[in-house]
């Protein structure tokens, strides 16, 4: 409640990257690479890390359904996808920046873009991040309770 | 042969609207039970909102909101659709108009967006400002409330405009002419004759106004920075992040009252035939 009453905003992905991008802010807590990263080049001051405290890891997952038309091309697609190049590829979209997860995208990247990423200290990251909790319901409803009071305040 | 031609658009209002609205009703007074809703008759919801100050300030704030962008609308709109009325020649007045709504050919979404830039830090506004020496440091104008009475009013004006412009063409400039035959001044003219008689015209955008200003959840989602939370965003944070939907039921229940309540409020001077 301390840290909101200090904050110009609060704001999902596209209104953060317009803050940072047009000077309205200058510091995204709760952000990271995916917000960062896409901008790096219009402005290589931003930098994005995981504080000794600690943080949050969003994961992603991929599959093929059961029942899929083209059960051989899908798999084929998600092979490609977790491949170190469509990581790299995946990472590094011209509209939005996320880690691979595969660690041997490194070699896929360029040295700017893993400095960008912050490659390098991908095991340091990893150890002080933990995934994203699932929580019951009665914790989520508090949760999403709280955030509501956070909010209008 | 008449019910038959009244039919489609019974049937229309019926599907769409009298069982959907029902059906939202009767899920407002269920309740949730961990992640599942429980059908039943449980006034909760409505208490909640009655007596939780985060529910209670959300409709305030809406209602602040919309009642600050109607009135400024309303101000702004007027001399506007005078001006095109009574100003410009017949031959341009449809030009006029068209420029007058030229911001509704864009969508939504981009123009708020597109308010958002502009009203920033270093956005037009601020730099002009600056480069007048009207101001020494920027204004916060960008993520807060008045962004979002700026952008709904940008909006609404345009609305407006058509509205009262619309009722301004249909007087006869014999009312104006008697009235000034008589002795009154412009000022006396325009508040005993031409006010009352596009009181109507007046009356129903605000109407339309109110209606789409406080129902809106894109302008206040993209301008005020969440800095407050407005009725239609705690429905959406009911839906889309709690899975509450009795409570986002009840809230839109709430909403719909709210609405009804402006429509017996204007319904003397509403005109809904003349938009």
């Amino acid at each position: 409640m301390a840290l909101r009453a200090a904050s110009k905003q609060v704001s999902d992905v596209v209104s953060a990257q317009t803050a940072l991008a047009t000077g309205e802010v200058d510091i995204v807590v709760g952000g990271g690479e995916w917000l960062t990263a896409v901008l790096a080049a219009d402005n290589p001051n931003l930098d994005w890390t995981i504080p000794k405290q600690g943080g949050l890891r969003w994961a992603q997952s991929i599959g093929v359904v059961a029942g899929s038309t083209q059960p051989d091309l899908a798999l084929e697609f998600v092979k490609y996808i977790v491949s170190p190049e469509g990581q790299a590829k995946l990472a590094t979209s011209s509209c939005y920046w996320g880690m691979p997860a595969n660690a041997k995208t490194g070699d896929a990247l360029s040295m700017e873009q893993r400095a960008v990423l912050r490659w390098q200290e991908q095991p340091e990251f990893l150890k002080r991040a933990q995934l994203y909790p699932i929580p019951d319901a009665a914790l989520d409803t508090a949760m999403q309770d709280l955030w509501t009071e956070m909010l209008n305040q | 042969m008449g019910w038959g031609l009244v039919a489609p658009a019974l049937l229309w209002t019926a599907a769409f609207f009298v069982l959907p609205f029902a059906a939202m009703v009767a899920l407002s007074f269920a309740h949730m039970e961990g992640r599942e809703v429980v059908r039943g008759f449980d006034p909760g919801n409505y208490v909640r909102i009655f007596t939780d100050w985060t529910m209670l300030k959300a409709l305030l704030n809406s209602l602040e909101i919309t009642v600050v962008v109607t009135v400024v609308s309303v101000v702004l709109a007027y001399p506007l659709a005078a001006i095109i009325a009574f100003r410009v020649p017949v031959r341009w007045q449809r030009l006029a108009l068209l420029l007058a709504v030229l911001p509704f050919w864009t969508s939504y979404v981009v123009r708020s967006y597109a308010w958002l830039l502009v009203l920033g830090q270093n956005g037009v506004v601020n730099k002009a400002l600056l480069g007048l020496g009207l101001i020494a440091e920027p204004l916060e104008i960008a993520a807060t409330r008045t962004a979002t009475v700026i952008g709904f009013v940008h909006f609404f004006v345009m609305l407006l405009t058509l509205t009262i412009y619309a009722n301004l063409i249909q007087l006869s400039p014999n009312y104006a002419r008697a009235a000034a035959d008589l002795g009154a001044g412009r000022w006396q003219v325009f508040r005993h004759v031409i006010l009352p008689l596009t009181l109507p015209g007046v009356v129903t955008g605000a109407f339309l106004t109110f209606v789409l200003c406080i129902g809106d959840y894109i302008t206040p989602q993209i301008l005020g920075g969440n800095a407050e939370l407005t009725l239609p965003q705690l429905i959406m944070l009911q839906l889309g992040r709690s899975g509450n939907f009795p409570l986002a039921s009840a809230l839109s229940v709430v909403l719909m009252a709210v609405v009804t309540l402006a429509y017996f409020a204007s319904s003397r001077w509403l005109r809904l035939d003349r938009v």
